[in-house]
């Protein structure tokens, strides 16, 4: 067997691995807690005294006994990423040879295999705690990690409308970030909800691309066209992106007829159609998206009349329509003044 | 995750990959493929460890350099001695007002926030530059990145044919600092120029271009699999980098003759002014941090002189910057920053009919990305000297700009000489100024 072959199963076993045990929901209370209780707890727990009367404080500042202590993660670092366990040193670290430096259970064993894939599963699984919130006798008052009332509205929103919805997996989002040229990201961070860009120019990215997105289609809540090559035809697919908040397809092919497909994106808010040939039609779709606050329709067929009659039945609703250029002429901006173009 | 971004999850800041680069400093160059694969197979955690912030993904960081007067902008004084012979005007936003050297502006200011509580320690040009682009004080054992590597560090560049860090006029303001050399930004001299030296030589053609790459790659590999090292493949990616832009319709980014002409003219036919244009067809091709300099406002002679010529055109950049972002639909994913190292005295220098430099209080201003414009954020006293409300050190108004980003504060990244750094040293952001 060739090197390049041991190599590629390697890499397949490594995909496919996760997927293969991935069953039912793994549970906090009976699956995992008795791992960490066995082998972590007795040097990541509150401070305490031993019985020489020593004062013990929570090895590396992590305390592994309560929901928020957990989620908190140690001095420098957090432990557990939901939904990625290959950035969870609760995982990273449990699964390193014993030799490694950094492996844990520092004392003691490895891990068993049954038991680090639990720990795996349970990350991957969106690291839930179900009923669980801390040990017994010990007192879970760690401050949640996201105090949410601090968070910026937008953020927040995000937040409410991805809950409730288990995370996409890796794999998916490569094999649609692969297969799209696309850069795929949380949209805020913690969400479980994806920001779509192609920000690149270098692959042409056209109506094919954005239907190999479809897989994520519960997922995307920004979608970043602007300056492709998409027409009508991706509105299709953008059209059953439920969560989608903000679509920009500025400077694009996009007309009415793409719009018309638009129809059912109840959650969208923002949306960019600079550059395109929409026009007054396409505004009659726009005028039902009930939760749409930012409208641009600079440099398309959209006539200022209509978007003032739009903005007044939606007076809430942001609708830029033109640019306003500074009224001072800028022929002695700067001492230079080289082009010398004043008109 | 893309190979690449476990590449640059090399030299975290775990505690294994910490321990794996201080024994391959230690152990020598023989240990380096083992060590290094251990470090490649830990990655750093990405979106849960972030404190969550505003909506901007990209930064235009405007940079007055010289240190701009806060009482002859936008923090003007009414009617106090040490106003001088500055005006001001109201605008858009109730409670704030600015220069009457900033009638565009004014019409403005209700995407702005204005933060004029600003405070930093450093009182020379060179070190108070250096304050406000790193977050950390200069010191001789160490050069910090600038706040514009920190982003494509942490969190990557968005574009990969484009570099993710673009310095327009100003040169050495902005620095990779210990980071590798990727992070170094592009300089840009002339905006209307393009980007230099990114055509083939006329004399070259890509045949012959070809076959001495080839030689080259081949004279390089047998260093390259001994040495397998950050920094020399760092020469190699450059290379690939170079060739990739060479090659890429993003290169048309730089090309502003693509503009209308009104709207270059309004942007103002400076340096500044097509260098403002420049980072906003930058940040639309997925370039992360733009920074965009303008010289000259140290104004110790002639304050008032001085003004009347300086702040006009900057008035009519930003103002057609700020316009231009909003009807593109562009101005709620990109903070607009304009920033300098210090104030200026609200003491008048008789003799020069100047102001002097003035670290303790002086004003920048954020737009865009999430940032709740109309609003003044903190308050300096009736005539300018103290900050009297929300002071934010310079440290602060830089964790401001990452949380508006969405990055991670705490997160550390170790320097070579395995000392720990975060993006904004210890600042804390001013969350009140995003909605």
């Amino acid at each position: 067997m060739s090197l390049r072959t041991l190599l590629t199963l390697a890499v397949l076993a490594g995909v496919f691995a996760p997927s293969a045990s991935a069953q039912s929901r793994v549970d906090f209370a009976s699956q995992i807690w008795p791992i960490l209780e066995k082998n972590c707890v007795s040097c990541h727990r509150a401070a305490f005294r031993d019985d020489r009367d020593i004062l013990r404080k929570p090895k590396a500042g992590l305390r592994l006994d309560g929901k928020n202590w957990i989620l908190k993660g140690g001095r420098d670092e957090k432990v557990v990423i939901p939904g990625d366990p290959e950035d969870s040193l609760l995982y990273t670290l449990t699964t390193l040879q014993k030799s490694e430096d950094g492996f844990m259970p520092d004392k003691g064993g490895p891990l068993p295999k049954r038991e680090q894939d639990l720990l795996k599963e349970w990350i991957q699984q969106g690291a839930r705690f179900g009923e669980w919130t801390n040990a017994a006798g010990s007192e879970d008052t760690a401050a949640p990690v996201v105090p949410l009332d601090r968070l910026p509205t937008a953020i927040k929103r995000l937040h409410e409308l991805g809950q409730g919805l288990a995370p996409a997996s890796s794999g998916t989002i490569e094999k649609a970030a692969r297969a799209a040229h696309a850069r795929i990201v949380p949209a805020a961070p913690g969400s479980v909800l994806l920001r779509v860009t192609f920000a690149s120019h270098e692959n042409e990215v056209g109506d094919k691309q954005v239907a190999a997105l479809a897989p994520l289609q519960n997922h995307i809540t920004q979608l970043i066209l602007g300056r492709t090559l998409v027409t009508d035809r991706a509105m299709m697919t953008v059209g059953r992106m439920k969560r989608l908040t903000r679509l920009d397809v500025r400077q694009t092919d996009v007309t009415d007829r793409g719009l018309a497909r638009l129809a059912k994106l109840k959650e969208l808010r923002y949306l960019n159609l600079f550059g395109t040939d929409v026009s007054d039609q396409g505004l009659a779709v726009i005028a039902k998206l009930e939760n749409l606050e930012s409208l641009f329709v600079w440099q398309t067929k959209v006539t200022k009349d209509a978007a003032a009659k739009l903005s007044q039945s939606r007076p809430t609703m942001k609708i830029s329509v033109d640019l306003t250029l500074p009224e001072t002429p800028a022929g002695n901006n700067g001492r230079r003044g080289r082009r010398g173009k004043k008109k | 995750m893309t190979l690449r971004e476990h590449f640059d999850g090399c030299d975290g800041p775990t505690r294994r990959s910490f321990v794996a680069g201080a024994a391959s400093s230690m152990l020598g160059l023989g240990a380096m493929p083992l060590l290094s694969n251990l470090a490649l197979a830990q990655e750093e955690p990405a979106a849960e460890a972030r404190p969550t912030g505003g909506t901007a993904k990209n930064v235009i960081y405007i940079f007055l350099s010289g240190g701009m007067s806060h009482l002859d902008t936008f923090d003007p004084k009414p009617g106090a001695g040490t106003q001088g012979p500055t005006e001001s005007i109201k605008t858009t936003a109730d409670d704030v007002l600015v220069s009457s050297h900033f009638k565009n502006m004014a019409r403005h200011m209700d995407k702005v926030a204005v933060v004029s509580s600003l405070s930093s320690t450093q009182g020379a040009h060179a070190q108070g530059r250096y304050f406000m682009h790193t977050s950390y004080e200069p010191r001789g054992t160490i050069k910090h990145p600038s706040f514009g590597a920190w982003v494509n560090r942490i969190d990557g560049s968005a574009n990969p044919n484009l570099p993710g860090f673009v310095a327009v006029g100003g040169a050495n303001l902005a620095s990779a600092g210990f980071f590798p050399s990727e992070y170094i930004p592009l300089p840009i001299g002339d905006p209307e120029a393009g980007l230099k030296n990114s055509k083939r030589h006329k004399n070259v053609d890509a045949r012959t271009f070809d076959k001495r790459l080839e030689r080259l790659a081949k004279m390089n590999a047998a260093f390259q699999d001994r040495y397998t090292q950050k920094k020399v493949r760092a020469y190699t990616e450059m290379y690939d980098q170079a060739m990739n832009l060479m090659d890429s319709k993003d290169l048309e980014a730089f090309d502003l003759t693509k503009e209308p002409d009104a709207l270059r003219i309004a942007y103002g036919n400076d340096n500044f002014g097509q260098g403002c244009l420049l980072a906003r067809r930058l940040v639309e091709n997925g370039v992360r941090f733009i920074e965009v300099v303008s010289g000259g406002w140290d104004t110790h002679n002639e304050n008032w002189d001085k003004m009347e010529e300086k702040c006009p055109p900057l008035d009519r950049t930003l103002a057609t910057l700020l316009a231009d972002l909003e009807a593109r639909g562009l101005l709620e994913e990109t903070l607009v920053v304009l920033a300098t190292e210090f104030g200026r005295t609200p003491r008048i220098n008789g003799g020069r009919n100047g102001r002097d430099h003035y670290p303790k209080a002086f004003t920048c201003l954020l737009a865009g990305g999430g940032v709740k414009g109309g609003q003044r954020y903190g308050k300096t006293d009736a005539e300018g000297r103290e900050v009297i409300e929300s002071q934010l050190m310079v440290p602060d108004f830089n964790a401001t700009i990452a949380y508006a980003l969405g990055l991670p504060l705490d997160r550390i990244i170790y320097s070579p000489s395995k000392r720990p750094f975060q993006i904004a040293h210890k600042g804390k952001p001013a969350t009140a100024l995003f909605s």
